[in-house]
């Protein structure tokens, strides 16, 4: 499986970027969440309205893609099962509701190290399995070419162990336990080593994304 | 691929789909079933006016019912209610050592979830015998395991009879019907669910539930419940 690497990351500049609309929107008077109480199709509008913003939201912020695709599908699973605790009716409360489940997990993944998949399993949904073209949809859509040279940047700007621990995971593709095992520690710890290096390398780069919304 | 979505983001938005379906399912069978407790709430109001007036035995009657049942059209025709009428008749499955065979309950609790209790089955009704070999029926409320089958796909339970005879009681309801395989000590049975999706195993003695585990297909996947702790 094809992976984004810090090597392909490591060029350019661009870190906002306008997101392509998709050509839909919530009918006028009835959000998508609301018309998907009564019609399931309503909802797959939704996701497909918003998946691509929540997935770029997660690679620009993690750069491993497999972890953002499992965020993005946790996100979308807590949307369904809440979406009756949405009291929005504009298509902007839809959207900033969305993201805010998507920060938390995002959060949740930078504090504990591990991704939340519970609704997901609730749900029975099965875990996505990426292929080249999925990898390759979310390197173009996230921009991360021009991000490579800030991401450099940032990545020294991380403490030395949990910079090998991204390098080591991000960049050489390898596994966590293989990674354990070098560094003679467990997995849980590598875990939490890349997850808090990425929340610093975030840190670093910081205020040029102020909001999930400036990615979208 | 449509949307222009890449295959696993494609895949997701139909898995997601299906769940919105099953969702709405679920909602909407909660909402029927609120509407028949309303009107049954409206029935005992005019139940409660009958012994105002003297109808008690009218009354008395009517109160005899169970709690929330599953309601009687949700039966299918093979599956018709026995006397209780959560009880579902074609779930009785035999003893090992003869008597009264076993049979499950299906109820739905307040939080409309999917509940099944199991027990002896005589005189249409489900229970169990006190140290005096005497039937004691499982009262009206009684709890049940509960899950949202719609959802989870297979409730299962096991339960452990300790007075001898001494016997191991694994039932559950599965959604898709399909068999269900049942490990317990190393020894597998595969029972066929009947109506409502119901099975039930008995075995003789107070088996080793380390390791115990129940299996079926639901979906197309393969779903799988521990019914103990590790081994």
């Amino acid at each position: 499986m094809t992976k984004i690497t810090l090597c392909t990351l490591a060029l350019c500049n661009c870190w906002a970027m306008a997101m392509p609309g998709s050509g839909e929107s919530a009918a006028e008077g009835a959000t998508f969440l609301a018309r998907s109480l009564s019609d399931p199709d309503a909802f797959a509008a939704f996701y497909t309205l918003y998946v691509s913003r929540v997935s770029v939201y997660f690679v620009r912020r993690i750069f491993d893609p497999e972890v953002a695709v499992d965020l993005t599908a946790e996100t979308f699973a807590l949307a369904l099962e809440r979406r009756r605790q949405f009291r929005g009716r504009s298509a902007e409360e839809e959207q900033g509701w969305l993201f805010a489940i998507a920060r938390s997990l995002l959060h949740g993944y930078w504090r504990k190290g591990r991704i939340e998949q519970a609704a997901v399993s609730r749900l029975g949904l099965e875990r996505p399995s990426l292929g080249t073209e999925d990898i390759e949809y979310l390197h173009r859509q996230a921009g991360l070419d021009g991000l490579r040279g800030r991401l450099a940047e940032a990545l020294g700007a991380v403490r030395p162990d949990q910079a090998a621990a991204i390098r080591a995971r991000v960049l050489e593709e390898r596994d966590y336990a293989e990674i354990a095992a070098e560094f003679e520690t467990t997995p849980d710890v590598i875990r939490a080593r890349v997850s808090r290096g990425l929340k610093t390398m975030q840190r670093y780069l910081g205020d040029r994304v102020p909001d999930a919304l400036a990615d979208a | 691929m449509s949307g222009d979505l890449p295959p696993a983001l494609d895949d997701l938005r139909d898995q997601l789909r299906s769940a919105a379906a099953r969702d709405n399912e679920v909602e909407r069978r909660v909402a029927q079933r609120v509407r028949r407790l309303r009107r049954r709430q409206w029935l005992l109001v005019a139940l409660g006016a009958l012994v105002s007036f003297g109808g008690v035995a009218v009354a008395e009657r009517a109160l005899d019912r169970r709690g929330p049942d599953r309601p009687a059209d949700d039966l299918p025709p093979n599956a018709a209610p026995a006397a209780d009428p959560g009880v579902v008749a074609t779930s009785a499955t035999p003893d090992p050592g003869g008597g009264p065979p076993w049979a499950v309950r299906v109820f739905t609790n307040r939080s409309g979830l999917d509940c099944i209790a199991v027990g002896r089955f005589v005189g249409g009704a489900i229970g169990s015998y006190d140290n005096t070999r005497t039937f004691r029926a499982l009262p009206a409320r009684v709890s049940g395991a509960c899950e949202p089958l719609a959802t989870s796909g297979l409730l299962v339970a096991v339960e452990h009879y300790p007075r001898p005879p001494k016997r191991t009681v694994v039932y559950g309801m599965s959604r898709d019907r399909r068999p269900v395989r049942i490990t317990i000590a190393g020894v597998t049975r595969t029972v066929a669910p009947g109506g409502l999706g119901t099975f039930i195993d008995v075995r003789d003695g107070a088996g080793d539930l380390r390791g115990a585990s129940a299996t079926t297909t639901v979906g197309g996947r393969t779903v799988r419940r521990s019914l103990g702790p590790a081994p």
